[in-house]
């Protein structure tokens, strides 16, 4: 038996032809073609690169379920070193992008990666310079009150 | 968008609350100063609780400075001991719930002991006043009614007067009592202590409850005192005692027990339910149980932030006192 496929569209108008097993990890799209099969699917503020690499994840996520079982296409202790890798090599404007992309589609297992990415940055940041510098977050504080909320968690000389 | 202008602050207020539930506790409290939006939300009691549910379980370790390990990452950040606890010899004990640490503080003097709660992500220290006076003869614990909120922490202490000296006058003081967070107060409970608690074992405190390894007619057993509804009770039984017995929290619900022998191999035990599994065995080379008084390891949750009735305390600074 050959294998559903569906289509999806980026914002620029790119098609990307999936397996219908593959796309089903993002909650939204099992929805939608459940909802209107046999339709191609736009996803109107996705670009191309981000659905691209959004559809990378979601491939090598899927669970085939081969008649005996859930299976994976990779052990869990594997997955969880290419899972490392797929966030490492992706720019911090492009992983916040893919975290918001996964968000939208509901897709539960690419938006815990994405946001662990982002926390384990924050913590390698030696202070609140260096985060807002990193994640290009505007002062809203004043250097007065940035010293005051040091000092909440000093302990008294 | 422009990919190349995102800010963190573009994504919704649920996605940055994602971020940092998965952001490290003394990680948050050097982002505070961030940002408006990350101090509210940082500070905000409900993102405190659900941190503290999320946070995976790591290692703490007083020493010259204060160590927090995750075994997953093997990362550790390393913080400075206040300077009321930099004397390590003068305290007795430490036990723990939720990364807050009850330290046990004395000297030569049977009744020169104090207790503090202290949180050392937040860098703050309290003192606890006594109801009478606290002795060296004392045990404490530290938890909460499970079936209410955190919120509400409680200590408790007993007191075992086997070794006490016999000079020593100790009937004004009650045998039981219970500390309340909340009302900033001593309760004596209507319990009596007629079972010996195992000297070299510290106390742990499991989902808002303690444990201790204790004997009763040359039978070892485990106590538990319930905070719910502050009784004592027999847990079940405990397997024979070593030198060294080190009883902790174990994946979140369980007790474990590491114990070792000056010669033999140290032997870890895992607590399920009622009964005790033989975890595994390790060599004598994994000496963590010498020299017991300069290093501690404790399993802890990392706490957040001050508990409301912390801040709402008549903090007696040491350094003013």
């Amino acid at each position: 038996m050959s294998k559903k496929m569906i289509v999806l569209k980026s914002s620029e108008g790119v098609s990307f032809v999936v397996e219908e097993a593959v796309a089903r990890q993002s909650k939204i799209i099992s929805f939608l073609v459940e909802e209107f099969p046999d339709r191609e699917l736009p996803l109107t503020n996705m670009t191309s690169e981000i659905l691209r690499k959004t559809i990378e994840y979601c491939k090598k996520h899927v669970v085939e379920d081969d008649g005996g079982g859930d299976s994976s296409s990779s052990s869990s202790g594997d997955l969880k070193e290419w899972d490392v890798k797929f966030v490492a090599e992706i720019d911090q404007p492009r992983l916040m992008d893919l975290l918001m992309a996964a968000n939208y589609l509901d897709i539960p297992s690419l938006l815990d990666v994405t946001c662990q990415k982002v926390a384990d940055t924050i913590a390698a940041c030696n202070d609140e310079k260096e985060i807002r510098a990193t994640f290009n977050i505007e002062n809203d504080f004043t250097e007065e009150e940035v010293e005051a909320i040091r000092m909440e968690n000093q302990y008294p000389i | 968008m422009d990919s190349s202008k995102r800010s963190l602050s573009s994504l919704p207020p649920e996605l940055i609350e994602e971020i940092l539930y998965r952001t490290p506790a003394e990680s948050l409290v050097r982002a505070k100063p961030t940002c408006k939006q990350w101090y509210a939300l940082i500070t905000d009691t409900r993102f405190i609780y659900e941190h503290l549910r999320r946070s995976p379980q790591r290692f703490i370790r007083t020493e010259e400075t204060v160590q927090i390990m995750d075994p997953v990452t093997r990362t550790r950040s390393d913080s400075p001991l206040p300077k009321e606890l930099r004397r390590l010899h003068s305290i007795r004990m430490m036990v723990h719930c939720d990364g807050l640490l009850l330290c046990m503080r004395s000297y030569c003097q049977y009744r020169d002991t104090d207790l503090a709660l202290w949180n050392p992500v937040l860098r703050e220290l309290a003192w606890i006043e006594p109801s009478t006076c606290f002795t060296t003869s004392d045990y404490y614990g530290i938890g909460y009614d499970i079936k209410k909120s955190r919120y509400d922490y409680k200590i408790l202490r007993f007191t075992d007067h086997r070794y006490d000296d016999h000079n020593a006058s100790y009937d004004d003081e009650p045998e039981v009592e219970v500390y309340e967070f909340k009302t900033n107060s001593w309760r004596t409970l209507a319990a009596e202590v007629d079972w010996a608690v195992d000297l070299t074992c510290k106390g742990a405190a499991v989902m808002g409850n303690m444990y201790w390894i204790a004997s009763e007619d040359e039978e070892q057993f485990i106590l538990g005192f319930d905070f719910s509804v502050e009784r004592f009770k027999n847990v079940c039984f405990c397997p024979p005692p070593a030198d060294n017995n080190y009883l902790a929290c174990f994946d979140g619900d369980r007790l474990s027990l590491l114990q070792q022998d000056e010669k033999s191999h140290g032997i870890l035990w895992c607590g399920l339910r009622t009964s005790w599994l033989m975890w595994m065995s390790c060599s004598p080379s994994i000496s963590m149980c010498h020299d017991q008084m300069f290093r501690r390891y404790w399993t802890i949750q990392i706490w957040l932030t001050r508990c409301t009735s912390l801040a709402s305390t008549n903090v007696s600074w040491h350094g003013a006192r």
